[in-house]
């Protein structure tokens, strides 16, 4: 293979490498409009290279060429035009105003190669980099939501630090949905922690490390149509993101610019919490009329209610960690954990009231300031860019930041006029002090104040007292048996601390042998190390009541994706025919490794010194090795028609270290047609101008992790006695292992009305993942509980379209103009089949993806991904629901309650400019796509939550279905209407809790509409900035990012983020638990040009 | 020119050399780094033996479960059990615990028996059938004969009958007794176990003592094999050895300080204490009144005295199945298990002893299991 290949490439330098260089002379020239303004920033290259320049303010430009060399001039909303240099050395352009840039956008396509959009068979959507710096979002992710169709953006939480989860077309693949992410044409790796499915620190993914200051554009290649080329990681799609380089800048010669931010935070969803009554038990004036009518209510409640002694049980209901106490604010005295204490050492009453914003006083004001400076050179030899970006923010929750650092250096050289050298650096410095633990953990205050919590605790107090100590050596907090101080758990008592450092970028060389053959050698590399320090104290609870010292676990990850490309390109019209053809091929290394190891104790010697020689008892230490090689050879070939009817072929073979032999080489296809019709037919008149049809059929095969082939023995962690132990494998490997593979079709029309003042992209696909390699569950009575398999097929077919209205168009110059881009995808999932057993044909009938707290989120055959099945009413007959004698329903589990694929998502952005004004902002909504919220099931449980005493449900006691639940008929076993009362608390307790699990009661639709986004900004003009001469440009604007929730689904009774999620990956997958309340954030940010 | 095209043609040769389509490494790249493709037999003992001490007798295993439905436990929270109704995570959580410790055994079985080493092949039987026993006596019928095969393939094994689980283990054991008489000279138990410290002869007799039990346990429905059996056993104690004092019995003894990850503690302290479950479970009233109407001193062994009266020492038992979601009165109204079965780390837990030790055992032997 070696060998023929090199002849190959032998072959092709002999046949292209016979060129001649002419001799070169220096041009200048002008470039103008119609009415003989000067044009800025028009872009003169000369046709088949890559040397360039751009013209000044005055339009000038100055460029070595020789006399054969033809000049192609372009500029934005302009014709562009080509000269012939001849004899000429002074040229003079004019340029037609024209189509809109879009018609001739060059966009960036798969392995960096950019290429006139009306040439493309396939959607790929661009959004510029200006779209992505208009706030001080730090994960560039969050930005492209509303922004682009079909993309499904799902930010994970209001934390510092925490991901996003985005998906292209509906979730493909039982394992891995993310798309590949793509930087400057070498993938980087995107790689997050596993989060699990019940949470934990969220440090985010790889792709919040790059700076959103430095990106030129993103293209969002959804289909694997678009993204073949990159071959078995792309069939999710790739994000391909675009760097700034110093020719983007525009400007020649050097170039400064600034650009500051500052915003502030603060959370805009919060749970609806109830404010009628305290922490305890029985409290509820229906369950003391009940019981005790003959005491009085004062008396009910110290006795039966609540009344603190120590928090921790020795009180009555002291250390209960739930509301459903005795009524607040109506004059009852209470002894309370900020009682004080009398001469006999007991607490004394202390009014019963309410503290309404206990909650939501929690959080603190975050901040972000965000600076970066850049500087760029530009000339005929090359262009390099320098920058450097500082961001510092603070969160919501208090104690909680980032610090992160970006440097990056881009530079492209043209060392001769053909040999090209170009080099990226990139380097990420970035510093957590202390991150929050999320989900339904301990080190999660949401799961105290937000789920399990006395409603009239003041917030003010355990604030000021959080480093008291009480006599007993515990800490000052409203429970004692349950949860840390919420304050403790961020100031002190926990700690998640974490550094990282990365470097990505690329160097490459090539060499233009004619246009037929320009050679590029190119070696991209991603290396990131970073360090995670996760520490608990003694005076942490749990430690607390154990005894323990202290614990703590270190975690290290290495991470280096090494890619070395060899790519080969050219193309031209064939001689002087109608045809033109343009061919890429190429070959890539792929090496990446990734090495973990944590150490950790489980308790300490001396009291809270977290080093590993103070370990008491057992520690812990892991290690984990991943290595993952793959050799690719791909080629593409893209035949033209008299410019308007384009046919690509595409294919790749990829040898996969992580398959085994037999199958480890695959080989898959693509083909796509586009045909501009209104070209072809010469159809452009007023009305359409422009009009595209395409179409495209491709085949992506992919890999799997690696060590899926030989079976091994797993070691546990910890020696016992100094022994170590080794269990026989949970899952078994398989027997045979293919690649998987996806076919997608896609076919797409592009229309442009009225000079381009309407626009519109419309696509529909149809995709099937078939082949997956997954681990099913099998019956542990045959020694293991798992077996990987290649089973399955997920298909998901849809519309995406993308409608571009110029609204108003301005008159005058500076007028008034309106455009909107609206995003629309509707996204039909379907899973078509799992595994069937070779042997004894039976059919697995459900893959659990996810699950907690008794509900599962499961791919069923027939149905979407991401069923959730738990616990359901019983209904009779008649869909009545039936109760027993207590009034209360019964359940029955594995039913299903909803299913976490939305139906569709979209966004509308607008924008107005008037003179040097402008005014964006951004809707963007989803309509379906259920949830399970632990928090209403909490909250519901422990009564916090509003909906838990609204009317007088706590008063008087429920009838199921004529207090609550109007809309529902309940019936008792006769079939008789439901007459019997029960207590709010044993009805709400019922509901939540159901069979020990999750029940419908809690599962709602996650549709939302929000105002994502307002941003208004003033340019200043360029008289104004005449008196200070070396300020080019200045503009500054004042935005707002996660504006309001406008709108939520009325089962969303507990009023959560309906964007919930937990990192990126498939953990957690429509599943809510102690959601982090997402942040409003408002700012300024200012843009200076040097 | 020139000079630049042959460095370029020099630097592509080199790339293709590191590149090329060259798979020869895949095998050993995927070669898993971090785990073993064969373990020493002995560690998979050790792993067998803790994972079973762990999670047989851990707040969920054994509480929740036996201790709940046999009615000496009263659960105060997620009174589920007490009110008879299983909890499915529960249930197959211990369903895979006892197969993955049963196909670790079969497979230092199998090491054990290639490598002409009697003893740990005897030793890993002996406690696989005690695995069997208990997880027949669990669920009854289970697959059993054509279990722990999915590696060759079987994924759906079918279920056998107690009926013949029950003499199939006894002639299993059988077999191994007499093994543990003929041990090849290359026998080595090695430093995996962690329940006798490497003393076949203790082995030997907890392996006839199972045979005792098994045979007991069957007398009701099979007594002419439990009668045989005994006979056997009892009819030649030197070829046969059973326990016989207390320093012979099976107990496990934990190693201490582990953490809510680390199963290295007892596992009630592991659930109740690290697990933070101790308030789920009060002593039922079954069980502390009738303590208290036999004034039995072991009352406050086995509960606390409540919290709520602290003054005086008030011994409260819980109902079972309460019906309502919470303990009317709250939690600290209700005696939780005794300090004394709740705080020791390394107590022992009996695999089997001479004696009934807790009386959160069964005081009968059970005999309605078939």
């Amino acid at each position: 293979m070696r060998q023929k290949l090199l002849l190959l490439f032998c072959l092709c330098f002999v046949i292209f490498a016979n060129s001649s260089f002419a001799q070169k002379r220096q041009i200048n020239g002008t470039v103008k409009d119609e009415k003989g303004a000067p044009l800025t920033s028009a872009s003169v290259t000369i046709k088949g290279t890559k040397l360039g320049t751009i013209t000044d303010d005055g339009g000038h430009f100055s460029i070595a060429a020789s006399s054969e060399d033809v000049l192609v001039i372009t500029a934005l909303n302009y014709q562009s035009l080509q000269v012939t240099v001849g004899e000429q050395n002074n040229i003079e352009v004019v340029l037609k105003p024209g189509n809109i840039s879009e018609l001739n956008d060059v966009v960036v396509t798969a392995l960096g190669i950019k290429r006139e959009k009306r040439t493309l068979g396939y959607a790929t959507q661009e959004v510029k980099g200006d779209d992505l710096t208009q706030t001080t979002q730090n994960n560039v992710l969050n930005s492209l939501s509303g922004r682009a169709a079909g993309v499904q953006i799902t930010a994970a939480s209001g934390a510092v630090g925490a991901g996003s989860r985005i998906v292209l077309r509906g979730n493909n693949s039982f394992g891995n949905n993310q798309p590949l992410i793509v930087v400057d044409g070498v993938p980087i790796s995107n790689a997050a922690t596993n989060v699990g499915a019940y949470g934990s620190v969220d440090y985010g993914s790889g792709v919040q490390d790059i700076d959103p200051n430095d990106i030129a554009s993103i293209n969002v290649l959804k289909g694997a149509n678009a993204a073949a080329l990159y071959g078995y990681r792309a069939g999710n799609g790739v994000i391909l993101i675009t760097t700034k380089s110093g020719k983007s800048s525009g400007n020649r010669g050097i170039g400064v610019s600034y650009t500051g931010g500052i915003s502030f935070e603060n959370p805009y969803i919060l749970p609806k919490y109830q404010n009628k009554y305290g922490q305890g038990s029985n409290g509820g004036e229906y369950v003391w009329k009940r019981d005790h009518p003959d005491m009085t209510y004062q008396e009910y409640a110290e006795m039966y209610g609540f009344k603190y002694v120590d928090g921790a049980g020795n009180g009555v209901n002291d250390n209960t960690d739930e509301s459903w106490g005795p009524r607040l604010d109506i004059g009852l005295m209470i002894p309370q954990y900020n009682s004080p204490v009398d001469a006999d050492g007991n607490r004394t009453a202390t009014p019963w009231i309410s503290h309404p914003d206990n909650v939501k006083n929690y959080f603190a004001t975050g901040h972000t300031i965000d600076n970066h400076i850049s500087i760029s050179t530009n000339s005929d030899k090359g262009s390099t860019r320098f920058s450097m970006g500082h961001q510092k923010q603070t969160g919501t929750i208090p104690n909680t930041d980032q610090t992160k650092y970006n440097f990056s250096i881009n530079s492209i050289q043209n060392l001769t006029s053909r040999l090209t050298a170009e080099g990226v650096i990139n380097y990420v410095h970035i510093h957590n002090g202390n991150l929050i633990g999320q989900g339904y953990n301990s080190y999660n205050p949401m799961q105290s104040i937000g789920n399990w919590f006395g409603r009239q605790v003041d917030m003010k107090d355990l604030k000021a007292n959080y480093k008291k100590v009480n006599d007993d050596g515990s800490l000052y907090n409203w429970n004692s048996s349950y949860h840390n101080n919420p304050y403790a758990e961020v100031y002190s008592v926990f700690n998640n601390a974490r550094q990282k450092d990365r470097m990505f970028g690329y160097m490459s060389l090539s060499y233009e042998f004619s246009k037929w053959f320009n050679l590029k050698a190119r070696a991209g590399d991603d290396w990131s190390t970073e360090f995670r320090k996760e520490i608990s104290t003694s005076q942490e609870l749990n430690n607390w009541l154990a005894g323990i010292n202290g614990t703590f676990i270190q975690r290290e990850y290495h991470l280096n994706e090494l890619n070395l490309d060899l790519l080969a390109s050219g193309g031209d019209q064939i001689g002087s025919s109608d045809f033109s053809i343009h061919y890429n091929a190429g070959a890539n290394y792929r090496d990446y490794t990734q090495k973990n190891s944590t150490i950790g104790a489980g308790d300490l010697t001396v009291p809270n010194l977290f080093t590993i020689a103070n370990a008491k008892g057992s520690t812990t230490q892991t290690m984990y090795d991943y290595h993952l090689r793959s050799n690719s050879i791909f080629g593409q070939a893209s035949i033209g028609y008299k410019n308007w009817l384009n046919l690509d072929l595409s294919a790749r073979n990829d040898w996969n270290s992580s398959l085994p032999a037999a199958s480890r080489s695959f080989f898959y296809p693509s083909a796509s047609l586009s045909w501009i019709f209104s070209d072809a037919l010469g159809i452009n008149h007023g009305i359409l101008n422009y009009g595209k049809l395409r179409a495209s059929w491709a085949k992506v095969g992919n890999a799997t992790d690696p060590y899926q082939v030989f079976p091994t023995y797993t070691p546990i962690t910890y020696t016992f006695n100094g022994v170590s132990m080794y269990r026989y494998p949970a899952s078994l490997p398989a027997l045979v292992l293919e690649p998987e593979m996806a076919k997608s079709i896609e076919a797409g029309l592009e229309l442009q009305f009225f000079q381009n003042r309407i626009g519109l992209d419309a696509t529909y696909y149809d995709k099937k993942t078939s082949n997956q390699i997954m681990n099913v569950d099998i019956s542990a009575a045959g020694g293991s509980s798992g077996l990987v398999v290649n089973a399955g097929e997920i298909e998901n077919k849809g519309i995406e379209l993308q409608l571009h209205l110029g609204i108003l168009r301005p008159t005058t110059p500076n007028g008034l103009s309106w455009d909107m881009d609206v995003n629309f995808a509707k996204n039909k999932n379907m899973v078509n089949k799992l595994y069937t057993d070779p042997n004894t044909g039976e059919k697995l009938e459900s893959f659990n993806i996810t699950g907690a707290w008794g509900i599962t989120v499961d791919a069923i055959p027939g149905q979407a991904f991401g069923v959730i099945r738990g616990d359901k009413m019983v209904r009779d007959d008649n869909g009545n629901i039936v109760v027993d004698a207590e009034g209360l329903p019964t359940f029955e589990s594995t039913q299903v309650l909803g299913n976490i694929t939305p139906d569709w998502v979209g966004g509308v952005n607008n924008t107005f400019a008037y003179k040097n004004f402008h005014l964006g902002f951004l809707v963007d909504f989803r309509r379906g796509g259920d949830i399970y919220s632990v928090t209403d099931m909490f909250g519901g449980y422990t009564g916090v939550l509003a909906y838990t005493a609204e009317g007088n449900m706590r008063e008087d006691g429920i009838i199921l279905g004529k207090d609550y639940m109007t809309d529902k008929k309940f019936v008792k076993e006769d079939g008789t209407p439901n007459d019997i009362r029960a207590s709010a608390s044993d009805v709400f307790k019922k509901l939540t809790y159901a069979n020990a699990g999750g029940s419908e009661f809690d599962v709602f639709s996650g549709s939302y509409i929000k105002l994502r986004q307002i941003e208004f900004g003033y340019t200043f003009p360029k008289s104004s900035l005449s008196k200070v001469d070396w300020l080019k440009g200045a503009s500054l604007s004042l935005f707002s990012y996660n504006v309001a929730l406008l709108k939520t689904s009325k089962g969303n009774k507990a009023h959560i983020d309906p964007e919930t999620g937990f990192g990126v990956g498939n953990d957690g997958l429509g599943i809510e638990q102690g959601q982090i309340p997402s942040n409003r954030s408002i700012g300024l940010k200012l843009k200076l040009n040097f | 020119m020139k000079k630049i095209k042959y460095s370029i043609l020099l630097l592509l040769s080199i790339l293709m050399l590191g590149i090329g389509a060259c798979t020869k490494d895949f095998d050993k790249i995927n070669t898993d780094p971090n785990k073993p493709s064969n373990a020493p037999a002995t560690n998979l003992l050790a792993f067998s033996l803790q994972d079973f001490a762990a999670n047989l007798w851990d707040s969920w295993g054994d509480i929740d479960e036996p201790e709940s439905y046999s009615g000496q436990i009263a659960k105060i929270q997620y009174i589920d059990e007490s009110r008879y109704q299983f909890r499915t995570g529960t249930v197959e959580n211990m369903w895979t615990y006892l197969y993955r410790e049963l196909k670790s055994l079969q497979v230092v079985i199998n090491a054990a028996e290639a490598s002409d080493n009697t003893d740990l092949q005897a030793v890993a039987t002996t406690i696989q059938c005690y695995i069997w026993q208990v997880a027949t006596d669990r669920w009854r019928d289970i697959p059993y004969s054509g279990a722990l095969a999915a590696d060759s393939g079987k994924l759906t094994p079918k279920y056998d009958k107690q009926e013949d689980i029950y003499p199939s283990l006894l002639n299993k054991l059988k077999a191994t007794n007499d093994l543990f008489n003929n041990p090849s000279p290359s026998s080595n138990v090695g430093e995996g176990d962690l329940l006798f410290g490497g003393d076949v002869a203790k082995w030997q007799k907890f392996c006839n003592s199972i045979r005792l039990r098994m045979a007991i346990r069957i007398s009701d429905v099979d007594p002419a094999l439990a009668k045989s059996t005994i006979e056997t056993i009892m009819g030649d104690l030197s070829k046969n050895p059973i326990i016989e004092s207390n320093a012979d019995n099976a107990f496990f003894n934990w190693a201490g300080a582990g953490t809510a990850d680390i199963l290295t503690d007892e596992s009630w302290y592991t659930g109740l204490y690290l697990g933070s479950r101790l308030n789920n479970y009060a002593v039922s009233s079954n069980m502390i009144d009738t303590l208290k109407e036999l004034d039995d001193p072991r009352l406050p062994v086995y509960a606390n005295p409540v919290l709520e009266e602290k003054e005086q020492t008030v011994y409260r038992g819980s109902i079972i199945g309460l019906s309502g979601t919470s303990a009317p009165g709250g939690l600290s109204h209700y005696s939780f298990i005794g300090d004394f079965m709740q705080t020791i780390r390394q107590v022992i837990r009996p695999l089997c002893a001479l004696q009934k030790l807790s009386l959160f055992w069964p005081k009968q032997p059970r005999r309605d299991g078939m």
